[in-house]
Order: structure tokens, then C-alpha cells, then sequence
């Protein structure tokens, strides 16, 4: 179980996520929306371990406190992430997810596999995420974390700036890694993502905290009609 | 400066003994005037030419490591100046392409005429130019006919397993017009020795409408100077790539010239992961025709106090209209007590001509360390992946068994830390 604990992260003396706790099962699937700069990403960068990221608070893995582990530790452990805006990185795509199926054990089939499903075979010859547009960079994000496996998923906003195809193509790729088994925390401002996969719970996050909890339902009120119906009124005015 | 260890009578025995023709001694003598008078870097006059090495070293077996021989393959293997083995593919002598020893060649191979000390004006100015010619000794000799394509590259390795050894080979490829081959050098020597000197030259001649592309890999386990005398002519339309790629233990002092004849195509290509040396990279490309177009890379990794100082020239001669020229120089800084320096030149007589150049030096970001640590990678294993993918362009458009070898030669030099 991926388990937080009144998680508090503080970036340039500015404390972003003010106080969160929830937790996660191998296979449970956790949706955050929330308007812009209400720190869900900050909180995903917060689990993965960024550096300088002042973190307060307990994230348990599986029962181990990886709080002070680095970002490597944790993913060897079974976290992974899909960035929202993942850097250039000069290195062969098709390198990296061949390094990452020797990371984790997994095959030459598994690799294979991840590609056709995310559709990325044209893009391995190229360097990770230069020049790959914003539908490409979502797919590989996937494509990386099909072949890691890991027991829980953090997506940052995988459909944003996503055209429709490319929307099913990432549909896919969601789907499959939840039916290998892998718990998702999936970050989204979209309705459509509903489409994709059936979540258990729901948060709404707001000013770096969780202010509502719900299922489905309260995701579609939100993601259709925007945040104003659910946040308290004190809220309401600057969203 | 230092004195040398030998005199003029110790070089002109020695070409004697060789068989040298007489244009040759006269020729060494010439340079070791040169030498004489302008003197020679300390180090190298303390270091590497104790008399013992002028009186030969004798045939030792050769036992090249599996890595080198794998990778590396080779039809020629030369051990610190002396060729002890040779395999000429039998299809090549057949079609009047010759491969050898530039020793054999210069007493044999009327084709060679003039084609000695010719690529560059330095040879009889600068000493250490002149200590090559003075001692010049092995290399190999390629030349191919008019339109004789090689289907597969030329492959010549250079090693050395003694310390204080001054390796002195002058290799020359002749490409007649319209002919096409690849030769692969490959300096290298897994054995630790103090000291020595790599002081090698490779002279290559592009006919028209010929093709050739050379790529020099050089991966040493010791402290050797490479000061490689690298010199090139490329006649009309003709196309050169030459591409050097440095690893390990490496010095490197050096830096090559290619004239550019009309609508010719050259690039000077480098490739380097210096760890705790010096290196001076001096890369020019004369554009002496119309239409002509040059293309310098130098792409390094610094590491553990390494230093180096590039400084890349493209000069457009008078006559040289619509020629074009462009320079690309990246470092990779991967500690905090490495230095890197960059000076492009760019020189034009003419009007109507492109230089362009471009320049990177940075780190490997935190940013991309993340994103390699969210995939389970540590730093270590983030940054080597970092420096292969940075370094992989030099293994672009080779033949596999060589790509290898530069992966090969990559994988050791990054052993240990990275």
C-alpha cells in the first residue's frame, strides 16, 4: 500500500501542499483535480522524491517509510510517475527503454509490447522527447512506465494537450497498466479521462489541500461544470 | 626545450638500415636539422626517445586483448612501430587496390611519390612535425584505383604495450577519382605503461568524385601524448569524412587540416571523453574552391580536472563563391574542476560565402537526473547512459562491427565511475 501521512511540501520557502493524506492499493485507482496551482503536481513530485523539495510528513511504501530515499529507491520499489512536461533528454529512446527493461527485469517482448501499444516505434530512434510533440511525449511517458511496471502510477495530467487520437492511444496505454496490476494516481482537468478508467475515489484539491473526497460522480460535477459547484463559497471567488 | 638523445649520424644509419631510397634520408636528415634547431617539448625529448629505441625494438608476439581484437578486428597489426601481422584481403590485390606497409611502399609503389609530408605546410616548420618525418617509421598505405569501390572498410591497428616508446607511423590512403573506400585506425593499448608517445600521421588524398570517410578510434588504459599529424586534399567533388573519437587515458595535442577543392564535401568530426588530461583540439578546413562546404563537430565529455582548449578554423580562400562552412562545439562538464575553452575562427576572402558556428557547454541537468531516477536509475548509472547517448553520433553511419568497437571503447572508458 502507498500510504501519506499529513504530507506538507514546502518549495522556495513557499509551502505548496499544506497537509495530505490519503492512501493507495496495488490496483485502486485515485483521481486529484483541482484548478491550476492548487500543488497536485507539486504533490506528485513530492512522492517521487525531487530534489529541493522541502517535504514534511510520512510516505510509506509498502510499509517502509521512503520519505528521505532517493527518487531511484523509490521507483526500484514500485513507484513511477508519467511527467506532465517531461525534459529532453540526450539519450536514444530506444536506449532508455531498454535500460529500463534491464532495470526491472522485464523482456524484449514486454518492450516490444509497450511500443506497439503506446505506437511509439517511429519515435526510438530519436532522442527521448526532443522535438516529440505534446500527444508523443504523453505516449512515451506511458510507453516508460508499461515497461517499469511499477505497483503505483503517478500521471500528471497524461491527456492534457491531447488530441483525440492520440486520447485513445493514451487510453490504452492506462488501461493496460492498470490491468498489470498497477495502482493509479492520476492527476487530470478532463472529463474524458473518465473514459479511460473507473476510479475508486476521488479528491478535490484545492490551496494545497484535499477539500473534498467522493467517486465518479463528483468528478464528472467538477470536470463538466468546473469547481465552483463544490468548493465552499469562501473559495469560490478566486477560482 | 630539451635536447635530443640521438644525432644526425644516429637518423641517417637508421634510414640507411631501413632501406630508405635516398630522397627519403635526405629528407630525414632535413627534418632532424629542423628539430635541432627549434628544439622539441621537454617531456617529449625526456620521456620518449632514449637511444635504446633507435636501435629497433625487436619483434615481440602480440597477444592483443579478446575486447580489442573483437571489437576492433583488423586486417593490419602494428605493435609499437613495427608491423608483425598482416592478412591482405586477396580480392583487393586483385582489382589493383593496394594495402600495405607505407615502409614497403615507399621503397616499392611508384604511386606514392609526392604523396609523403605533401597534406600539410608544417611538417619542415613545426619540430614535433619534424621529429614524425625524422623518425617516421610503419603506417600503412592504401591506394585505390579510379572508380574500385571497397565494399568493406580497411581496417589498421595501432598499439602500444611499452612504456617510453614513441610510435611514429605514417599511414597515406590515395582514393584515385571516382573510387570510394572507409579505413578504420584504431590506436589502442589496454596495458599500463608510464609514458609514451603517439606521434603518428595519416595523409589522405580524395580524387574527384571520390569518397572517403576515415575514423580514427583511439582508446589507451596509460598516459600516452597523442599528437596525431593528420592532413588532407580533397579534390573536385569529392567527399571526405573524418572522424576521430578519443577515450581514457588520452592527451591529445593535435588537430587536422582538409583543403577543400570545388563543390567538395569535408567534416572533421570529434568525439572525446577526456578524464584528468589536457587536450588541444585544433581542427581547420580550408574551402579553396566553389561551392566547396566544410563541417567541424567537436562534441566532448570533461571529467575528474580535464581541460581542453578547442579551437576550430574554417577559412574560405579567395575563389571559394557559395562555399559554405559550419562549426559545432558541445562540452559535457562532469565535475566541478574541469575547464573548457572554445574559440571558433571563421575566416572568408569572399563574398558570397555561409560560416556559421555554434557552441554548447553545460552540465547534465538536475531536471534529466530526475527523470532518469523516476525510472529507477541512479545517478551514476543516469550519467553514463547520459555520456553514451551524447557520444553516440560518432558511431552514426559505420559499419556495425566498428560501432561496436567505439561502444566498446566508450563502455571502458567509462568504467569505474561512469
Amino acid at each position: 500500500m502507498l500510504s501519506v501521512e499529513n504530507l506538507k511540501i514546502r518549495v522556495e520557502d513557499r509551502e505548496i501542499v499544506k497537509g495530505v493524506s490519503f492512501t493507495l492499493e496495488p490496483g485502486e485507482v485515485a483521481f486529484i483535480i483541482g484548478p491550476n496551482g492548487s500543488g497536485k503536481s507539486t504533490l506528485l513530485m513530492g512522492l517521487m522524491g525531487k530534489p529541493r523539495l522541502e517535504v514534511l510528513g510520512v510516505i510509506y511504501l509498502d510499509g517502509k517509510n521512503v520519505t528521505k530515499e532517493p527518487t531511484w529507491k523509490r521507483a526500484q520499489m514500485g513507484l513511477g510517475i508519467a511527467f506532465q512536461n517531461p525534459v529532453e533528454v540526450d539519450v536514444k529512446a530506444s536506449t532508455l527503454l531498454k535500460k529500463i527493461a534491464e532495470k526491472f527485469g522485464r523482456s524484449k517482448e514486454d518492450v516490444e509490447e509497450a511500443v506497439r501499444i503506446m505506437k511509439i516505434d517511429y519515435l526510438l530512434k530519436r532522442h527521448v522527447n526532443r522535438g516529440f510533440s505534446g500527444g508523443e511525449k504523453k505516449r512515451f511517458e506511458l510507453a516508460r512506465l508499461l515497461i517499469q511496471r511499477p505497483k503505483y502510477a503517478l500521471l500528471d495530467e497524461p491527456d492534457s494537450g491531447v488530441d483525440p487520437d492520440n486520447m485513445n492511444i493514451i487510453c490504452n496505454g492506462i488501461r493496460k497498466l492498470h490491468s498489470l496490476g498497477s495502482g493509479l494516481i492520476i492527476v487530470s482537468h478532463y472529463v474524458r479521462i473518465l473514459r479511460c478508467v473507473e476510479p475508486n475515489r476521488v479528491y478535490v484539491m484545492y490551496d494545497g489541500k484535499f477539500i473534498k473526497e467522493g467517486d465518479r460522480t463528483l468528478a464528472e460535477e467538477v470536470l463538466e461544470y468546473g469547481f465552483a459547484s463544490v468548493l465552499p463559497k469562501r473559495y469560490t471567488r478566486s477560482v | 626545450m630539451g635536447s635530443l638523445p640521438f644525432s644526425l649520424s644516429d637518423i641517417r644509419d637508421r634510414s640507411r638500415k631501413r632501406g630508405d631510397p635516398d630522397r627519403i634520408v635526405r629528407l630525414r636528415e632535413k627534418a632532424f636539422e629542423i628539430v635541432k634547431e627549434k628544439g622539441i617539448p621537454e617531456e617529449v625529448a625526456e620521456n620518449v626517445l632514449p637511444p635504446r629505441e633507435l636501435e629497433g625494438i625487436k619483434e615481440i608476439r602480440y597477444h592483443p586483448p579478446m575486447f580489442e581484437l573483437e571489437d576492433l578486428g583488423g586486417y593490419i597489426v602494428i605493435e609499437n612501430y613495427q608491423m608483425v601481422y598482416k592478412a591482405i584481403k586477396d580480392r583487393l590485390k586483385k582489382s589493383g587496390v593496394f594495402v600495405g606497409s607505407t615502409d614497403e611502399a615507399v621503397r616499392t609503389f611508384d604511386r606514392l611519390k609526392g604523396k609523403l609530408f605533401t597534406t600539410r605546410e608544417d611538417y619542415f616548420t613545426d619540430p614535433l612535425k619534424a621529429l614524425h618525418v625524422a623518425l617516421r617509421s610503419g603506417g600503412t598505405f592504401v591506394y585505390v584505383p579510379a572508380n574500385k569501390k571497397i565494399p568493406f572498410p580497411v581496417h589498421a591497428l595501432f598499439t602500444i604495450t611499452r612504456s617510453f616508446v614513441s610510435q611514429t607511423e605514417h599511414s597515406v590512403i590515395v582514393a584515385a577519382p571516382g573510387s570510394q573506400i572507409n579505413y578504420i585506425e584504431g590506436c589502442i593499448g589496454n596495458i599500463e605503461i608510464k609514458y609514451a608517445l603517439h606521434l603518428g600521421a595519416l595523409e589522405t588524398f580524395v580524387g574527384k568524385n571520390a569518397v572517403v570517410k576515415t575514423v580514427s578510434l583511439v582508446s589507451r588504459a596509460a598516459k600516452v601524448d597523442h599528437r596525431p599529424i593528420k592532413g588532407a586534399i580533397v579534390e573536385e567533388n569529392g567527399q571526405l569524412d573524418m572522424t576521430s573519437v578519443f577515450m581514457r587515458g588520452v592527451r591529445y595535442i593535435a588537430g587536422p587540416i582538409i583543403e577543400a577543392h570545388a563543390l567538395s564535401k569535408v567534416s572533421s568530426s570529434t568525439y572525446a571523453l577526456y578524464r584528468g588530461v589536457y587536450a588541444k583540439s585544433t581542427p581547420k578546413i580550408v574551402l579553396s574552391g566553389p561551392g566547396a562546404s566544410g563541417l567541424i563537430i567537436n562534441r566532448s565529455v570533461l571529467v575528474d580536472g580535464a581541460k581542453e582548449e578547442f579551437i576550430g578554423t574554417i577559412e574560405a580562400k579567395k575563389g571559394a563563391r557559395k562555399s559554405t562552412g559550419h562549426m559545432v562545439c558541445d562540452a559535457l562538464l562532469l565535475s566541478e574542476d574541469v575547464v573548457s575553452i572554445t574559440t571558433p575562427a571563421l575566416h572568408t576572402e569572399e563574398n558570397d560565402v555561409t560560416l556559421t558556428h555554434e557552441a554548447s557547454v553545460g552540465k547534465i541537468s538536475e531536471d534529466v537526473l530526475f527523470y532518469l531516477a523516476s525510472s529507477g536509475l541512479t545517478e551514476d548509472e543516469a550519467v553514463a547512459l547520459v555520456i553514451r547517448g551524447y557520444l553516440e553520433p560518432a558511431t552514426e553511419g559505420l559499419p556495425l562491427d566498428i560501432a561496436l568497437g567505439i561502444k566498446g571503447a566508450i563502455e571502458a572508458a567509462l568504467k569505474g565511475k561512469y
